[in-house]
């Protein structure tokens, strides 16, 4: 009974470590590179990205809205030739002033600030 | 008897000794020399006032028998001038007088027997002051006595003689000067009451006469003889003939040659009234060498100058007049000619002459056995005769004219011959003519350009009626003249490329045209017409045209004040056209309409209205093109300060034409045009009416293209309203006429290759550049379709309706609706072509209860985006939204790609595969007991980049219920979890597929969505992810037109 005592108190501890995590969205802000590809965070909850390895500069970027809740960094794309929206979710493991790192479907994102 | 004669002669005898006795003794005893000398001598002072010289003078008997005579010896008188050429103004050698006294002194008849000068010379000189050495004589200060009644009833001059007169005369201020050697008189003069009988007689050797002022004009006569016998009747009339002959006359003029070595006679009867100066002249001769001119008439000179003169000559040959003609006026008027033949000129001068009238004057003329050689002409004419008659009136001049009876001459193989009449001949000129020819034309050689050569025969008749000036200044609106002109066996060759040939053409015109244009004074009506005219031009084009009538209207085409503007008519029974360079031939049949080309101020308008039966057309094997009626109205207005072809032409055109077929070789099947009515100007291009069967396939197109120059200005959009209509149109018949259709993909790819070794050989060189389809700028161009049946794939489509929008670099397919026995669908399409390396293409997909299986069938790359669809069979509801922008090669950048997808069905049957016996095996299921049809799926996905994610769906089957989720990415590895929510097993458990979807790998794990579709007990996690899910679904189908035809739940 004891050691079922200290199982359940080492999960709760466990669990307790593995709660929801906050980030401050306002280091969000700004633009981020991970290699070629861009991402760009506005205040206003929209954003944008490119990958100049496909010959796309800022200026041709496509637009997102976006919103971080917790750890969850979701991103939903407009497409213009359909009314679907495509939404985009990732998993925020850093985000500091000069860092920004997520996962998606497995595979990590590393940007610094640009 | 003998004796009686015997006294008679001694007593003649003796009284002749006597009389012979008493002459001698006069003559030497009596007035001798020394005695008459003195007595003349001092008479001469009475009568000159020079100094005189006189030798002697002596009584003549013997030598003047039977009259006495004065001679006088070596008479002079001599009054020195300076400059004169000699103080002798005038010498006799000898000169004897004989008067008949007893005539005088019996019947008061003054008769000189005999006048005898020899050897007399004469030095006139005037000199600078007017003076002259001749004025020696005493001048008669006696009042003349005309109250007297005539001294004598008589006057006889008999025998007057000189001998070798010579005689120089020098006129200073006169510039003058002249001389005469040797002239020798004889004269008879007997005057009897007022009848007076003459005949004279003078020769002379050497005659000259110079005049040294500006004219220069030296004149010589070689000798002179001149005869005169006539008589004058009451002092009035004179009736006789004057001969005269002039040998070796010379004249020139400031250096020019007027006259060389001429020989002039005149044969001249007349009959002079002196009163009334009335002259009749009867076949009096006027002749230089062998050419005579003929006069008879008479003349009158009172206050009137009355005159009936004609005139004839013989037939002169030009080859012995012309030399006679001064050089300079040959090398002014016939320089480069070389004119022979025969001539002959007659005619009359008949009428009064005064101050304000002159006689009218008629000629005839006529020029035979001609032939004219102008150097450089390349015609030497030949055989040219004319008769032409002349009418000339200088009382009023416009009655004046000409009639050319006959003219005719031959070139080479060439005649002409023309007759007329030239009217108002001394001023304004006017002609009335009418010519014809029959040329050879390479007798025109010369006159052709030498880039041209050209064979055959031109029959012309050319009737012209115009004035002079008119016709020197080519002043076409005030000329009258037609003309038909007939080539035979005409060829002609240009540059050894051009070809033209036919057996007959036929070519006429009117001056002024008898047609009127509608924009501009037609003033020159050309026809041409032939059974058959061939045009070629070597390795580039053959044409036959039967039967062409052309009219071609022209205006002044002298006034270079104006652009040229043509007017034509045509019409042919057909037109065939081979190109041989690019293996094209057309046929055209009964070509027939009109063209015209008018300028209006610095633009110039066409006009083109053509209707043919029909054409036929090849280009090599690979198009074969016919049609029925074409109909072509067509209007232009080229304005060369704008710069696009558009605007420069300003085009107005209707085109209707029926029955038109295109067959081309890479196409099985024809293309059948049955009808098309449009119109274009540079505004609009508008297709009222069109009927096109492809293949299966047929549609009609019709619409409006709007600001088509506004556009071209970069002023205005282009805006295009079009609508096509079809029963039915088999869409993989018509993508498959269109593949492939200028793909330079074999090229580029061995350009690339090109490339690829010359870059190992050079690093410089070029790389192709890739061409991607760019959507026009500016542009908002709509088709709305209507497509009753179309046959997509293997399905039958129905009621295709939608709009393809051209907006300004857009392209969109938009909303296009139909359904088919598959489904009911919708399309969205959107292509953008910023730049050639940045395009965006897009679709929005819906399809409406249509069967899994035809969907994959459909749209076989659905398997790549949801590969687990395939395990399902039945209907589903199916909406795909793709985006992404291309690279110029049409590649997909991948970092751009967006996607969404979203299917719902019910009663779908799980296909019983390899993967679903694994996955029920690991799952734990039934099969023997469990029936696979699953209830119902509603799946959402989202594609970003290269990734597909799967949101979490349920699948009830049976007795079992499991959750599916997941993702792959696009080179097809994948994770994928199976959560089996219900069943009747007592534990929930999971199952992991990860891997490549050939390759999966399956690993049992524990149940991760449990809760998720238990939204009482869903987590924040599910809560997010039904979030995200219902965002795709929701969203993806607002785009669905018809949302009565979703599935309801």
């Amino acid at each position: 009974m004891k050691k079922i005592i200290s199982l359940l108190f080492l999960s709760f501890i466990l669990f307790a470590g593995c709660g929801k995590k906050e980030f401050d969205e306002t280091l969000l802000y700004g633009k981020w590179k991970c290699g070629t590809l861009y991402e760009k965070y506005v205040s206003s909850g929209t954003g944008y990205t490119w990958d100049t390895a496909d010959d796309v500069d800022e200026s041709e970027a496509q637009s997102f809205t976006w919103e971080l809740d917790g750890e969850k960094l979701t991103q939903y794309h407009q497409m213009e030739a359909s009314s679907a929206v495509v939404p985009k979710q990732y998993t925020v493991t850093t985000l500091t002033e000069t860092t920004l790192s997520y996962t998606s479907n497995g595979k990590t994102y590393t940007f610094t600030k640009q | 008897m003998k004796k009686a004669l015997k006294i008679i002669g001694i007593s003649l005898g003796s009284v002749l000794g006597l009389s012979v006795a008493a002459v001698c003794i006069v003559i030497w005893f009596v007035f001798t020399p020394a005695k008459l000398t003195p007595i003349v001598k001092s008479y001469i002072p009475a009568f000159v006032t020079c100094q005189t010289e006189l030798d002697t003078v002596d009584l003549t008997f013997f030598s003047t028998f039977p009259h006495f005579g004065l001679r006088l010896h070596n008479v002079a008188l001599i009054n020195p001038m300076e400059g004169a050429p000699s103080d002798t103004v005038a010498y006799v050698e000898e000169l004897v007088a004989t008067v008949d006294v007893d005539e005088y002194l019996s019947n008061a008849n003054v008769v000189i027997n005999g006048c005898y000068l020899s050897n007399v010379k004469a030095n006139i000189y005037v000199n600078a002051d007017s003076v002259a050495n001749y004025d020696v004589f005493v001048s008669d200060t006696t009042a003349e006595d005309t109250s007297s009644t005539s001294a004598f009833n008589k006057l006889a001059i008999k025998d007057v003689k000189v001998e070798n007169l010579s005689a120089t005369y020098i006129d200073v201020p006169g510039n003058m000067n002249a001389s005469v050697s040797n002239i020798n008189l004889n004269a008879n003069v007997e005057m009897e009451g007022d009848d007076i009988d003459a005949d004279l007689k003078m020769t002379s050797d050497a005659i000259a006469f110079a005049l040294t002022d500006s004219t220069q004009l030296n004149v010589s006569v070689g000798a002179l003889d001149t005869k005169f016998e006539g008589e004058i009747d009451d002092y009035n009339f004179v009736k006789g003939t004057l001969n005269l002959f002039l040998d070796n006359v010379s004249a020139d003029m400031a250096g020019s040659k007027y006259a060389d070595s001429l020989k002039i006679q005149t044969h001249v009867p007349l009959e002079v009234t002196l009163d009334t100066l009335k002259v009749a002249l009867k076949d009096a001769l006027v002749g230089i060498n062998e050419h005579q001119i003929s006069l008879s008439g008479d003349a009158e000179i009172d206050d009137d100058i009355r005159m009936d003169m004609h005139f004839s000559t013989n037939n002169i040959a030009l080859s012995s007049l012309l030399p006679l003609v001064p050089k300079d006026i040959i090398k002014d008027y016939l320089d480069g000619i070389d004119i022979n033949g025969v001539i002959q000129l007659s005619g009359a001068a008949q009428g009064i002459m005064n101050d304000s009238l002159m006689p009218l004057i008629t000629a005839d003329a006529t020029y035979s056995n001609g032939s004219i050689v102008v150097d450089g002409l390349g015609h030497d004419l030949y055989d040219v005769s004319t008769t032409v008659h002349a009418n000339v009136d200088l009382n009023e001049e416009k009655n004046s004219y000409a009639t050319i009876t006959s003219l005719s001459a031959k070139t080479g193989k060439s005649s002409v011959s023309a007759s007329g009449k030239i009217s108002d001949l001394l001023n304004d000129i006017a002609v009335d003519i009418k010519a014809n020819a029959r040329v050879w034309l390479l007798d025109l050689k010369n006159d052709i350009p030498s880039e041209v050569f050209a064979t055959g025969w031109a029959d012309a008749v050319v009737f012209a009626k115009c004035k002079l000036d008119d016709l020197t200044d080519v002043n076409l609106n005030k000329i009258k003249a037609n003309g038909d002109v007939v080539l035979t066996d005409f060829e002609a060759i240009y540059e050894d490329s051009t070809f033209v040939n036919t057996d007959k053409i036929a070519i006429n015109f009117t001056l002024p045209s008898t047609h009127t244009a509608q924009n501009f004074k037609e003033v020159i009506d050309v026809g041409v017409s032939s059974e058959l005219l061939k045009l070629s031009m070597t390795d580039f084009m053959n044409t036959t045209v039967e039967n062409p009538v052309i009219r071609v209207g022209l205006p002044d085409v002298m006034d270079t004040t104006k652009d040229l503007s043509v007017a034509c008519d045509f019409k042919m029974k057909n037109l065939a056209v081979d190109l041989v360079a690019d293996t094209i031939n057309a046929q055209i049949r009964n070509p027939h309409g009109s063209v015209s080309m008018v300028p209006k101020g610095k633009k110039t308008g066409y006009t083109c209205l053509m209707n043919c039966d029909s054409v036929y057309a090849n280009v090599a094997s690979d198009v074969a093109a016919r049609t029925g009626t074409i109909f072509v109205d067509a209007k232009a207005e080229y304005d060369s300060t704008y710069e696009d072809v558009l605007q420069q032409w300003n085009p107005d055109v209707k085109l209707n034409f029926n029955q038109g077929q295109i067959a081309l070789s890479a196409i099985d099947f024809p293309i059948k045009i049955a009808k098309i009515k449009c119109d274009m100007n540079k505004n609009r291009f508008k297709i009222d009416q069109s009927k096109v069967i492809v293949g299966n396939s047929d549609f009609q197109l019709t619409g409006i293209i709007n600001n088509i120059v506004d556009y071209l200005n970069g002023e205005d959009i282009l805006k295009g309203d079009l609508q096509f209509t079809s029963d039915y149109t088999d869409v993989m018949e018509l993508m498959e006429m269109v593949s492939g259709m200028g793909d330079t993909t074999e090229v580029a790819t061995d350009e690339a290759q090109a490339t690829t070794v010359a870059a190992s050989a050079d690093s410089s060189a070029a790389v192709e550049e890739d061409n991607p389809f760019m959507v026009p700028l500016g542009v908002d161009i709509v088709m709305n379709t209507d497509i009753k049946k179309a046959l997509a794939g293997k399905k039958i489509i129905e009621h295709v309706g939608g709009s393809l929008t051209i907006r300004d670099g857009v392209l969109v397919l938009e909303e296009m609706g139909f359904t088919c026995d598959a489904a009911q669908m919708q399309l969205t399409a959107m292509y953008r072509s910023a730049r050639k390396n940045h395009l965006f293409a897009g679709f929005d997909f819906h399809l409406i209860d249509i069967s899994i299986a035809d969907l994959i069938d459909m749209i076989p790359d659905i398997d790549t985006i949801v590969p687990m669809l395939k395990s399902f069979s039945g209907k589903a509801e199916f909406h795909l939204a793709a985006e992404t922008y291309l690279k110029s090669n049409y590649d997909p950048k991948f970092s751009t790609l967006r996607g969404a997808a979203a299917i719902k069905g019910r009663d779908l049957v799980l296909m019983d595969n390899e993967t679903y016996q694994k996955i029920s095996k690991l799952l734990l299921f039934n099969k023997k007991k469990t029936k696979n049809v699953v209830d119902s799926i509603d799946v959402e996905m989202g594609v970003f980049r290269n990734q597909v994610d799967l949101y979490p769906f349920v699948v009830s089957m049976d007795k079992y219920q499991a959750v599916l989720s997941g993702y792959h990415n696009l080179d097809m590895s994948c994770r994928y979890h199976i959560s089996l929510t219900k069943s009747p097993l007592p534990i929930k458990l999971g199952l992991n597929l990860f891997g490549t979807l050939d390759d999966l790998k399956y690993k049992v794990g524990r149940c991760e969505y449990k809760k998720t579709f238990k939204p009482q007990k869903q987590g924040k996690v599910d809560e997010t992810v039904m979030h995200l899910k219902q965002t795709i679904s929701s969203s993806i189908r607002a785009g669905v037109k018809n949302q009565d035809a979703l599935i309801k739940e």
